[in-house]
């Protein structure tokens, strides 16, 4: 974002959008790659059977199109060029990796099928199989779902009570200090004898390990709010809850946030490993399950997926943040 | 145009504060050691003295956000057993709640109480009476010293509070910014006659803003003089008669070199 003011203010500095030579051959550059790449898709014969050939071309069409009007666009709105302008480098690079990628698989054969597998050929998993990973994510995050969400409440009510009551503290903590270190996925032995399914069971898990980050950050942000904010509280008629849900909670909710991001980090392993070992459904499951099958590209089509899904969830985790936290300075961006 | 408060009668006897988890050498540090004084109905008090005579602990002990080890304090008859809307207090540090508009800040009081819905525009008038119209949707980050202790006065006054306890509410500020606040809180204490307790380390603060200077010395922790400053108001910073006043006070606390005493003692 800085970076971006710095060149909007440098293109303020002119009356009107005018392009130097330097600018145009930055726009040019990811224009240039995604041309190669489309050239190289279509006429570098391939070695490998592959299916989606075609829709890996509209894929690389639609990226120019995009691009495309983004240009034009930027002609007319400066903040969309800076931050063209700003990206192309990044983008450039990003496309070239594909272009190398494909050359080194699909064109070539050099990377040895099955463990390295063209994006071309992720990509059939990803349209030849995409019902099933439909049905998969949505197990999934609704796993992920219910467990962050349980683990996360009792997370923040264990950390309110161990920061407000000191007898809550001493009759928790060595619990806590004891029990929180073991990672929840050595848990899992125990815990799919113990619960009726393994569905019960990964919730748990996931909400163990949710569970311990977030209860540990919002005890010490509790524990740790300016005790002066209490005193002039109470003088102005606050009562303990009012101190506890309106002064401590929002005074600590820095060191919420991220015992919240931890378990999020968490709660993603959890997911991921209890739906390799216990669960018949999710993209854990899918990985397994198509490594059994020695089909790689499936998994690498499953990771695909993972990044983008994960991603999005801390995207929002974040945004949710940059709401509450509005009157801090100095947050980082995600 | 803000309804105004009555002061309140504060009447403090033989209170002392003892901190046992607190040491000095071996012993118990004693804060207060049998404090006794009594501040009339819309008086202007200041506590003055050096860093560890007690000041501000009596200050906590008047807000009930502290309780003495022995004696009693009493607002109108009533002892003082807890903190209460009826005795605001400000510090030094403004300690507004970060995450809080301006506006929120200052309406803290009345959230609190859970009558905000029905008395949400005195939250603009004391902010108007503070003046930090036009701030109402800032942040206290986005503040100055000076303007986030408006700020931190408006919350404390939205309570129409009996007694305002104020310990070095201009500690920290600029002289220009302090010399003007000075001003601003005696044109809201004649306006509203709440009895104000000012704890300062400034003489020349406590004379000009003061019905009454007392004087604190550390070890033992107690009150040394209390002198009257029969001054008109507004009173003017260099007048003799101001200066008289200050030396007075100087002489109190043996910040002066006495006669053949040519070094000062602290």
């Amino acid at each position: 974002m800085e970076v971006a003011e710095r060149i909007g203010v440098s293109a303020d500095a002119k009356a009107s959008i005018k392009l130097s030579p330097a600018d145009i051959a930055k726009l040019a550059l990811p224009a240039a790659a995604l041309i190669i790449s489309l050239l190289v898709h279509a006429f570098v014969p391939d070695v490998q059977i592959v299916a989606s050939k075609s829709e890996y071309t509209v894929i690389l069409l639609i990226a120019l199109g995009l691009f495309a009007a983004w240009a034009i666009a930027g002609l007319y709105r400066r903040k969309l060029l800076a931050s063209l302008l700003y990206f192309s480098n990044i983008i450039t690079l990003i496309i070239g990796l594909l272009v190398v990628w494909e050359l080194l698989t699909l064109k070539s054969g050099a990377l040895p099928l099955p463990y390295f597998p063209s994006q071309v050929k992720i990509l059939d998993a990803l349209i030849g199989d995409r019902e099933k990973l439909l049905v998969c994510i949505l197990y999934s995050v609704r796993l992920l779902f219910i467990g962050y969400v349980i683990g996360a409440v009792f997370g923040l009510a264990t950390g309110v009570l161990m920061g407000w009551y000191k007898h809550f503290q001493y009759w928790i903590n060595p619990f806590l200090r004891f029990i929180g270190p073991i990672p929840a996925t050595a848990w899992i032995p125990v815990v799919l004898i113990v619960f009726p399914s393994s569905f019960t069971a990964s919730i748990f898990l996931i909400a163990l390990g949710t569970w311990f980050p977030v209860t540990v950050m919002t005890w010490s942000g509790i524990a740790g709010v300016n005790k002066s904010f209490f005193e002039v509280a109470r003088t102005l008629g606050a009562s303990e809850r009012y101190l506890v849900l309106r002064v401590a909670f929002p005074a600590a909710f820095p060191l919420i946030f991220i015992g919240l991001f931890m378990g999020l980090g968490t709660s993603f392993v959890t997911l991921i490993v209890a739906e390799m070992i216990g669960v018949k459904a999710g993209l854990g499951f899918y990985i397994t399950w198509a490594q059994a099958w020695a089909e790689y590209y499936k998994v690498y089509a499953a990771l695909f997926i993972m990044a983008v899904l994960f991603s999005t969830i801390i995207t929002i985790l974040f945004k949710i943040r940059d709401r509450v936290l509005i009157w801090q300075k100095g947050l980082i961006k995600w | 145009m803000v309804k105004t408060a009555e002061g309140g009668r504060i009447a403090i006897n033989g209170v002392s504060r003892v901190f046992e988890d607190r040491t000095d050498g071996d012993q118990a540090v004693i804060a207060l050691s049998k404090v006794d004084l009594d501040i009339r109905e819309g008086e202007f008090v200041s506590l003055i003295g050096p860093s560890g005579c007690g000041k501000s602990t009596l200050l906590r002990l008047i807000a009930g956000i502290d309780k003495p080890t022995g004696g009693q304090l009493k607002l109108d008859g009533e002892p003082i057993d807890d903190a209460h809307p009826s005795r605001g207090l400000v510090f030094q540090d403004p300690t507004l709640f970060p995450w809080k508009t301006i506006w929120k800040n200052v309406a803290t009081g009345l959230e609190a109480q859970g009558v905000l819905k029905e008395r949400k525009e005195e939250v603009d008038k004391f902010i108007e009476l503070v003046g930090l119209k036009g701030f109402e949707k800032a942040y206290p980050h986005q503040l100055s010293g000076g303007m986030a202790q408006r700020a931190a006065l408006a919350r404390a006054l939205i309570n129409h509070p009996k007694v305002l306890l104020l310990d070095e509410p201009l500690g920290a500020l600029d002289a220009f910014t302090r010399m003007n606040l000075q001003d601003e809180l005696l044109r809201i204490w004649q306006e509203r006659g709440t009895t104000m307790v000012f704890v300062t380390h400034d003489i020349d603060e406590a004379v000009y803003l003061s019905d009454r200077v007392v004087i604190m010395t550390p070890r033992p922790a107690r009150i040394k003089e209390t002198i009257r400053i029969d001054l008109p108001r507004p009173r003017v910073r260099n007048s003799p008669s101001f200066f008289e006043y200050r030396s007075r006070i100087l002489e109190s606390l043996q910040l002066v070199p006495e006669i053949g005493q040519p070094e000062y003692i602290v």
